[in-house]
């Protein structure tokens, strides 16, 4: 079924190119994705950016959950693209999966904005910022007993 | 190495965490059971769990996969029963700050890279002894090498015991070797740096050895 015919769905679906390559960041694997015409296009890569090559991609439709509406493989730069069939679902499940490694994104073609703001990754910056804090609340954890020690052998 | 949300079945996912209960109960107790001074035990445990958050930031691409430091053996001869709630703590940032691993599968993380750290620790005293020269590395040695060794076999056989029907069994079955495969190196690099630690620290320190 071709997605043209209807023109509402095929609206929704080439408006959803405005807000195509929302990284995901998450489980040690990033997932990207984005309409290219008719069929969405998926970027898997471990978080350290080497593709997800021969990696196993399960998609499943919101409407049936336990039953994959398409089964394949990315190839050797991580990706892979299918068509789905909107008159079945506009919302997917898509699972990248490798060594028991990657992820699973949820989209739905119908609510862009929502669920693009929640697959945003973190920015390095973001990243470093919150390594030092819980570095430093580890560290700052370790000189208090650290201290409490201290303390304990000057009184006794 | 660390198993992400949704790879694993609910009932894995809840024998994981019954198993790291049991386990981070057991290890408090045998720890206060063996130290008086709790202060020192819980300062050296913040330390390492530090280390033990940041080095999963250290990526090594060793193509099909990237890997990176577990500290797993490090952990053990340094905290002895206290390396697996050290381990469970640091896990538990890791997902929450980055999403390295997850929340569903924290209790089977903690049980194959704790666990491995407790008997990398229990491998490390049946060998520790007064040997001299290039022999006084070899318990170090054994405990680095053995705590990545059996922190891979132990994700790996989860992973193989759990494929879902819904992937080629065959393609997961070789990814998961070539993963496997991928982190020998790093065993044996684990291995050199905790025995040359070891080593170090028993001539130094010998009491900060657990």
């Amino acid at each position: 079924m071709s997605l043209h015919s209807d023109p509402v769905k095929g609206l929704l679906l080439s408006a959803s190119v405005l807000f195509a390559s929302f990284p995901v960041l998450g489980h040690g694997a990033r997932v990207v994705w984005e309409v290219q015409g008719d069929s969405i296009h998926i970027s898997a890569a471990f978080d350290d950016g080497l593709p997800m090559d021969r990696a196993q991609v399960t998609v499943f439709s919101a409407t049936e959950p336990s039953e994959p509406y398409i089964s394949g493989m990315t190839d050797e730069n991580g990706e892979f693209a299918f068509l789905p069939d909107i008159e079945q679902s506009l919302s997917w499940d898509v699972q990248v999966r490798k060594a028991g490694h990657g992820d699973m994104v949820h989209f739905s073609l119908a609510e862009e904005s929502e669920d693009f703001i929640e697959q945003r990754g973190l920015t390095t910056l973001q990243i470093i910022l919150m390594s030092a804090c819980v570095v430093w609340g580890f560290i700052g954890t370790a000189l208090f007993f650290a201290s409490k020690r201290k303390g304990q052998n000057a009184h006794s | 190495m660390h198993i992400p949300d949704g790879m694993l079945p609910a009932e894995v996912c809840i024998a994981g965490y019954a198993g790291t209960a049991f386990l981070a109960w057991l290890s408090v107790k045998k720890a206060k059971s063996t130290t008086e001074d709790s202060a020192r035990v819980v300062s050296r445990a913040s330390v390492m769990a530090a280390a033990f958050f940041v080095v999963s930031w250290v990526h090594i691409p060793i193509p099909p996969v990237s890997v990176h430091p577990v500290l797993a053996g490090l952990m053990g001869i340094l905290l002895g029963w206290i390396s697996f709630p050290a381990i469970l703590v640091g896990l538990f940032f890791q997902a929450a700050m980055f999403g390295h691993g997850g929340f569903t599968t924290l209790g089977v993380n903690a049980l194959t890279m704790g666990g491995a750290a407790l008997l990398a620790w229990g491998a490390f005293r049946l060998l520790k002894g007064n040997e001299k020269g290039v022999k006084s590395l070899i318990p170090g040695f054994v405990a680095g090498l053995t705590g990545v060794v059996l922190a891979v076999v132990f994700t790996g056989s989860i992973l193989i015991l759990t494929i879902p029907e819904h992937i080629d069994a065959g393609v997961e079955f070789s990814s998961i070797l070539a993963m496997a495969a991928a982190h020998l190196p790093l065993a044996l690099a684990e291995g050199v740096f905790t025995a040359l630690v070891a080593r170090f620290l028993l001539k130094v320190r010998p009491d900060v050895l657990a």
